[in-house]
């Protein structure tokens, strides 16, 4: 027999780090709230009990604010999981309780993880497991996941508890409310419509939950006269509303559950004081933002002052295999379209783009720290101020900044966001932070014609490319969500000291979907457009006459305008829209050059003036094909196809502008 | 009584009163944000505050610290 279980618990409480652990998986760990945002299923096997595990996204409580709590809430409710493990930071216990208690409320099989238990210890607070477990009805684990403690035991439990069938029941005593409860659960207990234990029903539809109440209207008409006459009898008992009430209840409870269990030594964790301290530095009014500028701006130079040698090598490398295997099919007397195939078109193409490999590396190993250290949502406060002069609120500066990246999970990360306008803007304006497949196209241009200012000139873009988005995000705030800013509430995590293992798998995983992504989408539009480039036979290899050529001329005289009217250039956009790095890839192909070669032919066609045009544009002109799924899947066509048309018509117009008023000015 | 977003760093208030949506004012109760909670204001960058409870710490962006109302408690009176 096979089981599923549930990973619950409040953000940041470690539960893909738990999940990891059990299932010998490589989900990515963040130190921020809200890095899961959609559930992921793995396995292990126990005593030879197979249990499926899911992760879910973080959340307070069952009462649901953002998309991700409500991916969480809907299916512990709704699929009914055979027992969900409660991920617990037993630093912060009261708080992280509340959700247990709603859970069991539920009727849930619950298991508790007191995790983080090393900085309980370490902060000389005492918690009575035995005690805790006693008064809750449940069994209690108590593990370090970050460094794989506790985890025989963990599964131990797992499986004893999935195996055991009675369960304690567990319940609140909502003093003036308790008639109402037990009103509302009898009549749900005849009419027999709900899985979960009346009583838990009754306090859900007490406390608002409206889906619940619409289910049980129709059998039960008399419900929303009971509620209401609750809602009177407490607000003028007690001048509270229901909600309130309930929710004061249960912290009530759990305070008593803490004084019983729980015993300070110390009231102050050395820990915090460190984070404090550093918080004072990082997060003040003046220093904040020049600080925040300051590591970014180190981030581009580790990218580019360490990626760059690297870099070279591994073009060399691919300049020798092109060499190398031009010589072999002349020596084997093989044709020479293959010939051809291999070196001009897949290993010049795919080659072009992996020489970038070692940039990006170092772009994920900075983000990756930046994640695991806590600075990232210290980022999303210090930016609060400036995110809402745009009409958004800080937390939106989370997605733009992961937009760094690549611009997908960027876009999934708005699904931390409360209110669904901030969530669409943000989507909107994500494909403008410049993600790591622009960057090869940067670092080509950039070294071919800025050679002195590398770095500056690719800050350039990525800051432009943010200047950009603050336009946008103003004028489509005001065209299409007017209307206050859904307020900024994030708790902020102790800093860490970023784990090593976790920084370098989760750079090694994005940088893997890198390779992957030149192996395989990248790989077939090289093979695509060599085919176009060699095509009428007889016609010279991506020359004017091959059915590239012919392709290209219909679509250079658009670019005429912005400096760069040449078919290879039309043809190495139009396939960019499929991944940004084709760019690179077919300008590789077409001209059959290793990147310092392209480069020479690169200087034979543009002037510095319209590579800068150039590189505007492919900051700008439509997000990738992916991205374009991505935005489809997160809100509906009409957004989709508004992202796709501003980003076409706004990085012409803006090339097209730098292009002539350089020209103008004599560049 | 004032804005949570004009208290100076380093000062204990008491929350005295949320405004706001039913929303607003549950997430925060989610969190531990309620009235009566005593918090410490450990930076304020002119709107956005960051504040201490307990052991947590919360970043309340701007449009969240002007619903919040709150009063001065007496230096080392409650501990955190």
């Amino acid at each position: 027999m096979s089981y599923r279980i549930a990973l619950a618990g409040n953000p940041n409480s470690g539960k893909t780090t738990v999940f990891n652990l059990l299932c010998g998986a490589r989900e990515k760990i963040g130190n921020w709230s809200g890095t899961t945002v959609e559930k992921k299923q793995g396995y292990f096997t126990h005593q030879n009990e197979k249990v499926e595990v899911v992760d879910l996204p973080g959340t307070y409580s069952l009462s649901v604010y953002s998309l991700d709590e409500r991916i969480a809430r809907d299916f512990l409710i709704k699929e009914k999981p055979d027992l969900v493990v409660c991920v617990v930071d037993a630093s912060n216990l009261e708080r992280n309780l509340y959700l247990v208690i709603q859970l069991l409320e539920m009727g849930q099989p619950v298991l508790l993880d007191l995790n983080m238990m090393d900085m309980v210890e370490k902060s000389k607070i005492k918690i009575d497991t035995q005690k805790l477990s006693r008064i809750l009805g449940i069994d209690i684990v108590e593990t370090v996941a970050s460094k794989g403690k506790g985890l025989r035991e963990l599964k131990e439990k797992i499986v004893g508890n999935l195996r055991r069938k009675e369960r304690k029941i567990f319940r609140i005593d909502y003093h003036s409310l308790e008639k109402t409860i037990e009103e509302i659960a009898s009549l749900l207990k005849d009419k027999k419509i709900l899985s979960i234990p009346p009583r838990g029903a009754g306090v859900r539809i007490l406390e608002q939950d409206f889906e619940l109440l619409n289910k049980v209207k129709e059998a039960i008409p008399q419900i929303e006269k009971i509620k209401e006459k609750a809602e009177t009898e407490i607000t003028r008992l007690i001048g509270e509303d229901l909600e309130t009430f309930i929710i004061e209840k249960r912290y009530a409870f759990l305070r008593g559950v803490i004084k019983e269990c729980v015993k300070k030594e110390v009231s102050l964790e050395a820990r915090l004081t460190f984070s404090d301290k550093l918080d004072k530095i990082l997060t003040n009014r003046i220093l904040g933002i020049p600080l925040f500028l300051f590591f970014m701006y180190l981030l581009f130079q580790l990218v580019f002052t360490l990626g760059t040698p690297l870099a070279d090598l591994v073009d060399g490398f691919f300049g020798k295999l092109t060499e190398s295997a031009k010589l072999f099919f002349e020596n084997q007397n093989l044709p020479a379209w293959l010939g051809s195939l291999v070196s001009d078109g897949i290993i010049s193409g795919v080659g072009s783009v992996l020489v970038f490999l070692p940039n990006i590396m170092f772009l994920f190993l900075g983000i990756s720290i930046l994640e695991g250290s806590g600075y990232l949502a210290r980022a999303a406060f210090v930016m609060d101020r400036f995110m809402h002069a745009l009409g958004l609120h800080g937390k939106s500066f989370i997605p733009m900044l992961l937009g760094f990246g690549c611009n997908i999970p960027g876009i999934m990360a708005t699904r931390t966001l409360e209110s669904r306008k901030d969530r669409i803007l943000t989507i909107l304006i994500n494909p403008l932070m410049s993600c790591s497949a622009r960057l090869p196209v940067y670092t080509l241009f950039a070294s071919a014609f800025f050679p002195k200012n590398q770095g500056l000139v690719v800050f350039s873009l990525y800051l432009l490319g943010i200047v950009l988005a603050i336009f946008v995000a103003k004028v489509f705030k005001h065209i299409f969500f007017k209307g206050e800013v859904a307020p900024l509430v994030m708790e902020l995590p102790p800093y860490r000291i970023p784990i090593p293992r976790n920084v370098l798998l989760s750079m090694w995983t994005r940088s893997f979907l890198f390779i992957k992504k030149a192996g395989t989408v990248i790989f077939l539009a090289v093979v695509f457009i060599w085919l176009l480039s060699s095509l009428p036979l007889g016609a010279q290899y991506a020359g004017e006459n091959s059915l590239i050529g012919k392709l290209g001329k219909i679509l250079a005289p658009l670019f005429k305008p912005a400096g760069f009217g040449f078919w290879q250039v039309a043809v190495a956009l139009l396939f960019g829209i499929l991944a940004k790095e084709v760019v690179v890839g077919s300008l590789g192909t077409l001209y059959g050059a290793s990147e310092e070669g392209l480069k020479e032919v690169l200087l034979q066609h543009f002037s510095p003036l319209s590579a800068y045009a150039f590189l505007i544009m492919t900051l700008i002109y439509i997000p990738c094909v992916a991205a374009i799924a991505t935005i489809k899947r997160e809100t509906n066509w009409k957004w989709t196809a508004l992202a796709v048309s501003y980003s076409l018509i706004l990085g012409w117009g803006l090339s097209v502008l730098f292009y002539q008023i350089g020209r103008f000015f004599g560049g | 009584m004032m804005f949570l977003s004009v208290v100076e760093e380093k000062r204990l208030v008491r929350i005295v009163r949320i405004r706001g949506g039913k929303g607003f004012i549950s997430r925060l109760m989610s969190i531990g944000i309620k009235e009566g909670k005593i918090v410490k204001v450990l930076n304020n960058i002119r709107g956005p505050v960051l504040i201490s409870l307990g052991n947590l710490r919360i970043a309340l962006g701007r449009g969240a610290s002007f619903k919040i109302f709150v009063e001065y408690v007496k230096e080392g009176k409650n501990e955190l």
